[in-house]
């Protein structure tokens, strides 16, 4: 049996996908530390998950949109998340002795702690934002930036030199749990990449959900914008309600936002969150979406067709892909107004082959295997490595030392 | 050749995203194609595709030269000025 140690970022869409493979690890009994903060884990991981703490700390976050998103992900977040957490890190390797370090590609302390104790890692992708490198074609001296970024981390934690290997790509394994569909460019890949599609686990119920609510003789449509983006979406919102406000006959809605940010809304159109996305799915006609990984995996599924209106990042990738799958249609967040939101969604319902490339696309994702054969490509790894798991005494007291040396 | 005017230029930028005139009437030379107007990829490359049209000059190799602060800063005023640019 291998222990694994996880580590993500505190994103809930970088997190749930690994939730998922964590539980089939602990299913074959193997043993799975988590280290992270514990109150924004738990919820997800669940109540018997083991988490080495590391406090949240808010950082500057990433409230920009555009290629300032992308400066801002890196100076901002990853960097500040990476100098924080990196003694954490350190100190959960050494109380756990973990065989293998399972690592986000944003979560760049994952490597640097690893390299420091000689232990193998695994990159974990749960976005396609560097996934297949796309700055590296369209715009490479934003792709020379981020190396820059990630040297910087390198040094920050005294290591000497440049790091050995790029640290959103582990040398030995790269799992993704986007499908190829879902990739502008899948031949950009590294060759250890194990595409295992879908990662989901069921999530908790929710009992005041009201499901009743949901009338059979109509249609059904989500709207959500992403955990993180009502602000980036305010402006969207209210012209979703406005393409929605006249098709009461035909269709409900449910919208994810907070009560209370919309108001007035029409008696089809039902605001609430959070709102349990896995269990309402099966009952929806299609998903208006930013187009997060998560909800474009888990619509297609489902075999519901989305409408995806991107904010940032990765977002437009997944936009694209979804449209190129002929699984729905890509709208601009900005520049689309009411009618055009509404005459795409009218297609969306009408047309059968959007739900039915929605289902082909689903099935050809599923077919990756998601948590369990990312856990089986995780446990050949930690066993590959074998016995170099146990950290000898040299290894911890140079780290100690390490933490001396003033960055 | 010498830079078309302005409106020329937020005319294709209107065209490209389907907004509207008082969208247009907002945007200045100063405007960030990238950071104020949030021109997507999309549009972007439909926009190189008219520039190269109406000017003759290649918008997407001038964005692989560009570097990050160079990105976030592009203006409405820099595209007019690289249209006029071709020789």
């Amino acid at each position: 049996m291998s222990r694994f140690l996880f580590l993500s970022l505190p994103l809930t869409g970088h997190v749930n996908p690994m939730v998922a493979v964590a539980k089939v690890l602990l299913a074959r009994g193997h043993e799975v530390l988590w280290a992270g903060s514990e109150s924004f884990l738990r919820p997800l991981a669940g109540p018997d998950a083991a988490i080495h703490p590391i406090p949240l700390r808010a950082h500057r976050g990433q409230a920009e949109r555009g290629l300032d998103a992308t400066r801002s992900r890196w100076e901002g977040y990853i960097l500040p998340h990476t100098k924080y957490t990196r003694k954490g890190v350190e100190a959960a390797v050494e109380a756990f002795r973990p065989d293998l370090l399972v690592v986000d590609q944003h979560a760049i302390a994952g490597p640097i702690v690893a390299h420091r104790f000689g232990l193998p890692w695994a990159t974990v992708a749960s976005s396609a934002m560097e996934l297949t490198r796309p700055f590296a074609r369209g715009l490479p001296r934003v792709e020379e930036w981020i190396q820059q970024q990630m040297r910087a981390a390198w040094t920050t934690a005294g290591h000497p030199g440049e790091p050995p290997w790029d640290l959103r790509f582990s040398p030995d394994l790269v799992i993704s749990f986007l499908g190829e569909d879902l990739l502008d460019d899948p031949a950009q890949l590294p060759p250890n990449t194990v595409t295992v599609g879908p990662s989901i686990a069921p999530r908790a119920p929710d009992p005041d959900f009201p499901f009743d609510w949901l009338d059979p003789a109509r249609k059904h449509v989500l709207v959500t914008m992403g955990t993180l983006n009502m602000d980036q979406a305010a402006h969207f919102y209210p012209r979703v309600l406005a393409g929605l406000e006249p098709l009461g006959e035909q269709l409900q809605a449910v919208v994810v936002a907070p009560q209370g940010t919309i108001t007035g809304e029409p008696g089809h159109v039902l605001v609430r969150r959070p709102v349990p996305v896995l269990d309402l799915l099966p009952h929806l006609h299609a998903v208006v979406s930013h187009g997060g990984a998560n909800t474009v995996n888990e619509s297609l599924v489902h075999g519901v067709p989305l409408l995806v209106a991107p904010i940032k990042g990765d977002q437009a990738l997944m936009a694209s892909a979804v449209a190129r799958a002929g699984a729905g249609l890509r709208v601009s967040i900005d520049h689309s107004r009411p009618e055009a939101l509404r005459a795409a969604l009218l297609d969306l319902l009408d047309d059968p082959r959007y739900a039915e490339a929605a289902r082909v696309t689903g099935k050809r994702l599923l077919a990756g295997g998601g948590a369990d054969a990312a856990a089986t490509a995780l446990i050949q790894l930690a066993r590959r490595s074998g016995s170099s798991s146990i950290l000898p005494e040299r290894t911890t007291s140079e780290s100690e030392q390490a933490r001396e040396t003033p960055a | 050749m010498a830079a078309p005017p302005h409106q020329e230029i937020v005319e294709l930028l209107r065209q490209v995203t389907g907004e509207d005139e008082a969208w247009a009437a907002a945007v200045t030379p100063a405007t960030r194609v990238d950071t104020d107007l949030f021109i997507d990829s999309l549009e972007i490359v439909a926009l190189s595709v008219r520039m190269r049209e109406v000017y003759g000059v290649d918008l997407a190799s001038h964005l692989t030269g560009l570097d990050l602060p160079g990105l976030i800063d592009l203006t409405v005023g820099d595209l007019a000025e690289l249209a006029g640019a071709r020789t």
